[in-house]
């Protein structure tokens, strides 16, 4: 459809999915909050958890100087879970079981890091790679082996929620197309195909679990790597 | 009839406690229940992060745990291969910058895995 120097730019499911994402996250919360209640309503109240558990989260693990990224961890948390959730609709698009989506989420993170670690304590920050009580000889050596350490973490952090959406809808996907084509073969397929039809009700409850713990997670890691931009010396 | 009259200036107490409740006063007595109701609070808040904590344990099934560290694993050694593959490519060192930064990356992913697992930890504070 349109492109920009070169790079095709087009309304793909995925981009159509995101901007849902987004404009469900942002719609809830401020009809969540328009009342301002001092009794909260039910929709207040589940975006008073939501605030409380992020905030928490963030408190935990990247102390009190680190609640200037509650907007950006916020954020993610919203949005990712709400990418997760909405992919458990069905003929839904599940835009988190992309790898590219995850990955740019998690370079945002990282870059988060790099650059706030290196304006706030300038080349202080490059202390994160030289742990203390090392003998100088093996020093490079695992300076390399820490650098190559936080270069993984972006990998990591985005394979992670990427492989578990995608490997929990694939399995979904394989035992509804058990039901199928157990029915076809007969009164007795069509007994078996029951004992399917129980596994993708049962994978169904665990997705919304792992929708939920991945974007925990999510948020989780991303507090514990902003939390060292914030104290790169422990 | 003593009794009678003790039983009177007790109640006569009791209702002037609930005055209290009810006007909100006693602001002393106030901020010792608040304080109180604090702790109670921290008390409970405590108790229920253990459950939590463990109760997350619990349903953590193996196949994410699995999943966590084969990724924490694999994604070190594909940037210590990524590392050594550009290494060699500028410097036109063909096989070496790929094998010793595979080799780092491997030790890379083992640090990540006892990271994750919690192993570095115990022994850094020990050292420290």
């Amino acid at each position: 459809m349109g492109s920009l120097g070169g790079v095709e730019l087009s309304m793909t499911n995925s981009a159509l999915f995101m901007i849902a994402t987004t404009v469900a996250t942002c719609g809830f919360l401020m009809l969540a909050t328009g009342s301002r209640g001092l009794i909260p309503s039910r929709m207040q109240s589940i975006a008073e958890i939501c605030y409380d558990f992020v905030a928490k989260t963030l408190r935990d693990s990247a102390g009190k100087d680190g609640m200037v990224f509650f907007p950006l961890v916020f954020s993610l948390f919203m949005f990712v879970l709400v990418a997760n959730l909405f992919g458990m609709f069905p003929y839904f698009f599940t835009v988190t079981s992309h790898i590219i989506v995850t990955f740019a989420l998690a370079m945002l993170v990282i870059m988060t890091v790099i650059l706030y670690g290196f304006v706030k304590h300038g080349f202080g920050f490059l202390g994160l790679f030289v742990p203390s009580g090392i003998p100088a000889a093996v020093l490079p050596m695992v300076v390399v082996i820490e650098i190559i350490s936080f270069l993984s973490r972006p990998i990591s952090l985005s394979v992670r929620l990427f492989a578990n959406m995608l490997a929990g809808h694939i399995t979904l996907k394989v035992f509804a197309g058990f039901i199928t084509s157990l029915s076809t073969a007969g009164i007795v397929g069509i007994a078996g195909a029951t004992l399917p039809f129980a596994m993708t009700v049962a994978l169904t409850g665990l997705e919304f679990l792992v929708a939920f713990l991945q974007a925990y997670v999510f948020t989780v890691l991303t507090c514990m790597y902003l939390s060292d931009a914030v104290h790169p010396n422990h | 009839m003593n009794s009678n009259q003790d039983n009177e200036s007790s109640k006569s107490v009791l209702s002037s406690k609930k005055k209290d409740k009810q006007s909100l006063s006693g602001s002393k007595n106030l901020d010792d229940r608040l304080t109180s109701l604090d702790a109670n609070l921290k008390k409970h808040h405590i108790m229920r992060d253990d459950e939590t904590k463990a109760g997350g344990l619990n349903d953590n099934s193996g196949f994410a745990y699995g999943l966590k560290l084969g990724s924490e694993f694999v994604s070190a050694i594909l940037v210590g291969a990524f590392i050594g593959w550009a290494f060699d490519t500028w410097f036109q060192t063909i096989p070496f910058g790929l094998i010793v930064f595979l080799i780092l990356g491997f030790a890379a992913g083992v640090l990540n895995v006892m990271r994750a697992t919690g192993q570095m930890q115990e022994s850094g504070s020990g050292s420290k």
